[in-house]
C-alpha cells in the first residue's frame, strides 16, 4: 500500500514550498524502487517465510539513501535537500510499526528496530479491512491534513488541492 | 518478484506520482 508515502510527500510539500514535487515523489518511494530492483534480482526475497529486505529498508541504508539523494538538490539550498532527506526518511517512519519483519539496524544487522505485527495487521478489523487498512487510513489523513494546512497558506487552488487529496484516498481505496 | 510483478508495483507507484505531479504542474501554470 503506497498511498500513506504519497501523503507524506504532499505533506512535506505542503511545510516546503520551494521542493519540487517530482523530487518529494521520488524521495519517497527511493527504498521501494531499490526494493523491486533487489526483489526482481531476487537478492531479496518477497515471500513471506524468507523475507528479507534489509538492503533496501534497514534504517542505515534509508539513512544512507536520504543522504545520496538530499546531496542532489545541495545547491538549491537547505529549503530544498532537508524536505528531500525528510521525504526519503520518512519511508522507514511509515514502514517501521508494521512491515512483514522487523526493519533492521543496518544489512544482516542482528537487531531489528520493528514489532511483529504484520500477522495481526492482516487481520480483519471493520467491513472486511484489515487494521493495517484502517491504520494507514487515518496515516493517510493526518498527513493529508498537514498538506492541506499548508497548501492554503502557500496559496494554492482549492481544486487543486482536492485532486491531490482524492488521488491519494482513491489509491487507499482501491488497495 | 517476477519481471511481471515488478512491472506492476513499479506501474503502482508511477502513475500515480505522474497524476500529483500533473496536478502540481497545474498549479504552477496557474
Amino acid at each position: 500500500m503506497f498511498a500513506a508515502h504519497f501523503a507524506a510527500a504532499l505533506a512535506i510539500k505542503g511545510t516546503a514550498p520551494k521542493a519540487p514535487a517530482w523530487g518529494l515523489l521520488i524521495a519517497v518511494f527511493i527504498p521501494d524502487f531499490v526494493w523491486i530492483a533487489l526483489a526482481t534480482l531476487s537478492i531479496e526475497p518477497t515471500d513471506y517465510n524468507l523475507w528479507f529486505d534489509e538492503w533496501s529498508h534497514s534504517l542505515l541504508m534509508i539513512v544512507v539513501d536520504a543522504t545520496l539523494f538530499a546531496l542532489l538538490f545541495y545547491v538549491r539550498g537547505v529549503s530544498v535537500w532537508l524536505p528531500m532527506w525528510i521525504a526519503t526518511f520518512s519511508h522507514f517512519l511509515l514502514d517501521w510499526p508494521i512491515h512483514p519483519a522487523p526493519l533492521a539496524l543496518y544489512p544482516h544487522s542482528p537487531v531489528h528496530l520493528g514489532f511483529h505485527l504484520w500477522a495481526w495487521g492482516l487481520s480483519s478489523l471493520w467491513w472486511g479491512r484489515t487494521y493495517y487498512w484502517w491504520i494507514q487510513l487515518l496515516v493517510v489523513f493526518g498527513l493529508l491534513a498537514m498538506y492541506v494546512r499548508g497548501a492554503f497558506r502557500n496559496g494554492l487552488a482549492w481544486n487543486l488541492i482536492a485532486a491531490s487529496c482524492l488521488v491519494i484516498v482513491s489509491l487507499h481505496f482501491a488497495v | 518478484m517476477s519481471i511481471h510483478e515488478c512491472v506492476l508495483q513499479l506501474l503502482a507507484i508511477i502513475v500515480p506520482a505522474l497524476l500529483l505531479s500533473l496536478i502540481n504542474l497545474a498549479e504552477r501554470r496557474r
